[in-house]
């Protein structure tokens, strides 16, 4: 309270002038060209990632630029339908039509056979508290293909064996 | 001081609608100047790029292109000015013995954005902005007839100028398409559409698509990289008041500061004789002139006299400067990277005879406020 | 090549308030009154205005307010059809006529629009006398423009 009398006493308020920082026509450009060839397979129900041929690192969703190498990938190699958690959050939200505030889960995606992750969907409604980091899961394709990255609708949550395993081990301890 | 050489360098053609998204386009530019020094990524040890939020549209517009810069895992760092004030950067880095190989590149796509509204965001937002009478076409205007009414330039004098650059930006093939034009007029010039009086739209640096970067090292290792590496020798900075209304429009005070502590920095006594070649970045066709006087090239008001062709006394923009490309943060290592062609012998049917000793330019703000001179030679004298 | 070039739509949109501080809310307050204050460098005597907190040239603060007349000199002026747009380039129907004033005894020159003439007319060194807004509220905008005096 005392701080807040002396920036009073310091500093009178004076006029204001409004301003406004507004950019509505900037246009973002982005080259479809090189990305292509994933859409074209993503058409077909297939996947595929960008292979750097001097680092090995695959990409999916294809990557441009190798950032370690410096140089633009142009090794298609095919991915398998499955896929793993790589790291997982949660929002609070609240849907329409919903009375409640609820979790929903954020999940980066780690696709088997790549090493970059990104951001896609669960199934809708899936409860928040049961994702876990390494949780597989498989591709759910989307009814008609567009040939673009909402063919992929989802990724269902598929059985998992190593909690079996988990569990004998606990046991067995 | 110590010498720090440029032993890199590339530009990615400038263009109206360049048909890439900016981190390939950047990509590109730092990639050639790689490969034209013959290095890989690992060798760099720092990367300064020159873009602006404003260009790109989004905030720290830098974290975005850090793959396509080639600073994945470096030390990154930006400038939020002109290319030619990012390559200052580089230098003081190498200069200062903790890095080695600095890689600097400037990038930005007009062909996104009103490039006319950025410029109306520079204003004093408390009263200029309110008031809404400033952007870079009335600030060339308020330049122009100021230098025009102070020394009796004729408007005729100016558009020289403008037809001097675009017949040399046609020689160059790395200019803007739109800018090349060989059999323009000092008529064409004058009846082209007038942006806002007395400057003309071919007087004026239009902006377009584009990026340039370039590679600075110390001098032992630049010695190893290449042969002959363009040294820098001379750098000076000068920046002015931001106020149109407190400044003399008709010379550039700023200009001169700067080139004179970039002289002594070279030990150049005589610029008239021991420039070879002069590269500006002129916002509009008069601040070639004014800046050119400035560097102390001639008399004040006998910008227009000079003989500054490509085969003149001292050539000025043989590339085509701004008016041939002008590509906002690209330019002014642009500038950097055209003298180095020069010098190097590889400016292919604009080439300067003999040409040793450069001095390149860049800029920012209304009416050239703030300036930064590079004196660059090469090993042949 | 055309057609492989995805373009997105951004909007930046951000809005500010800004404080005009001290120096300039005394000049705002004058304006409110139909009056113009600037301030003097007790150093170098250079007048200011808008006023400021500090001279450029003498790295001083100023502290002398002074009152500035309505008359002044045009110092430099422009005309366009180009309108000033943050949004898009466009141009407009009417000729926006801008200019340089200098009032008298001030040693700075406001960018304001220059008004009730025509772009022939204007010249370097002319008079011109200041055009208030009918109901000033303390804006920028309360000055409307200046006009040549005569009404050349």
């Amino acid at each position: 309270m005392a701080r807040l009398e002396y920036i009073k006493k310091q500093y009178p308020r004076t006029r204001r002038v409004h301003g406004n920082w507004y950019l509505s026509s900037y246009q973002y450009k982005f080259n479809v060209k090189r990305i292509n060839q994933c859409l074209e397979h993503l058409r077909m129900g297939e996947l595929v990632g960008l292979k750097c041929r001097s680092c090995n690192t695959v990409s999916f969703p294809p990557r441009l630029i190798c950032p370690k190498c410096l140089k633009m990938p142009d090794q298609w190699i095919h991915l398998r339908e499955t896929a793993t958690v790589a790291t997982f959050s949660g929002t609070y939200a609240k849907e329409s039509g919903d009375t409640e505030i609820r979790p929903y889960p954020v999940v980066a995606i780690r696709q088997d056979g790549a090493d970059t992750t990104w951001l896609a969907n669960l199934p809708e409604g899936f409860d928040f508290f049961k994702v876990y980091v390494g949780m597989p899961l498989k591709i759910k394709w989307a009814e008609d293909k567009k040939g673009d990255f909402s063919d992929i609708e989802y990724y269902e949550p598929i059985e998992d064996p190593s909690i079996e395993m988990n569990k004998k081990e606990e046991a067995e301890n | 001081m110590d010498k720090v050489g440029i032993v890199g360098y590339y530009q990615v053609k400038p263009e109206t609608d360049i048909q890439m998204s900016r981190p390939e386009m950047i990509f590109y530019a730092t990639r050639g100047a790689l490969d034209y020094a013959g290095l890989k990524r690992d060798d760099l040890s720092t990367v300064i790029s020159a873009t602006n939020d404003y260009y790109d549209g989004k905030t720290i517009s830098n974290c975005f292109t850090v793959d396509a810069g080639g600073a994945y895992l470096k030390d990154e760092s930006k400038v939020e000015m002109d290319g030619a004030h990012a390559v200052n950067y580089g230098l003081m880095r190498c200069l200062s013995g903790h890095h080695k190989l600095a890689l600097v590149w400037g990038a930005s796509q007009p062909s996104t954005f009103y490039y006319g509204c950025v410029r109306v965001l520079e204003n004093d937002p408390t009263f200029d902005r309110p008031i809404n009478l400033l952007n870079d076409y009335t600030a060339a205007a308020l330049g122009m007839r100021a230098y025009m009414n102070k020394f009796g330039v004729s408007v005729e004098d100016i558009a020289k100028v403008g037809v001097k650059n675009h017949k040399n930006a046609a020689k160059n093939p790395l200019a803007w398409n739109e800018a090349q034009l060989p059999g323009i007029t000092v008529e064409d010039v004058l009846n082209s559409e007038m942006l806002s009086d007395p400057v003309t739209k071919l007087m004026h640096a239009m902006p377009c698509d584009g990026a340039t970067a370039l590679i600075l090292a110390p001098e032992e290792l630049a010695k190893k990289i290449i042969d002959d590496p363009v040294w820098i020798t001379g750098v000076g900075l000068c920046q002015e008041t931001y106020y149109l209304g407190d400044r003399d429009l008709s010379t550039s005070i700023s200009m001169e500061k700067a080139s004179q502590h970039a002289y002594k920095m070279a030990g150049i006594n005589d610029p008239r004789k021991d420039i070879d070649v002069v590269e500006l970045f002129e916002h509009s066709a008069y601040e070639e002139l004014i800046l050119a006087e400035a560097l102390g090239l001639c008399e004040k008001g006998k910008g227009a006299n000079l003989s500054s062709e490509i085969n003149g006394e001292i050539p000025i923009n043989p590339s085509g400067g701004a008016i041939g490309a002008f590509t906002p943060c690209a330019i002014g290592i642009t500038r950097l990277v055209e003298a180095v062609k020069q010098i190097r012998g590889e400016a292919n049917g604009y080439q300067v005879k003999d040409a040793n000793r450069a001095i390149a330019h860049g800029q920012i703000g209304f009416c050239a406020q703030n300036n930064i001179v590079f004196i660059l030679e090469g090993g042949k004298k | 090549m055309k057609g492989e070039i995805l373009t997105t739509k951004g909007a930046v949109r951000a809005e500010f308030d800004f404080w005009v501080g001290l120096y300039l809310d005394k000049f705002l307050e004058g304006l409110e009154q139909k009056k113009f204050i600037g301030n003097k460098c007790s150093k170098c005597g250079k007048v200011y205005i808008p006023p400021r907190k500090i001279c450029g040239d003498c790295f001083e603060h100023i502290e002398e307010y002074v009152d500035l007349p309505e008359t002044g000199v045009l110092t430099n002026f422009t005309f366009t059809k180009w309108a000033i747009s943050e949004r898009r380039p466009r141009q407009s129907k009417n000729i926006k006529m801008i200019g340089l004033v200098k009032l008298d005894g001030a040693d700075s020159a406001m960018l304001l629009p220059i008004l009730e003439t025509e772009p022939e007319n204007l010249k370097i060194g002319m008079k011109v006398q200041v055009v208030w807004s009918e109901k000033p509220q303390g804006q920028p905008s309360d000055i409307k423009g200046f006009k040549p005096i005569g009404g050349a």
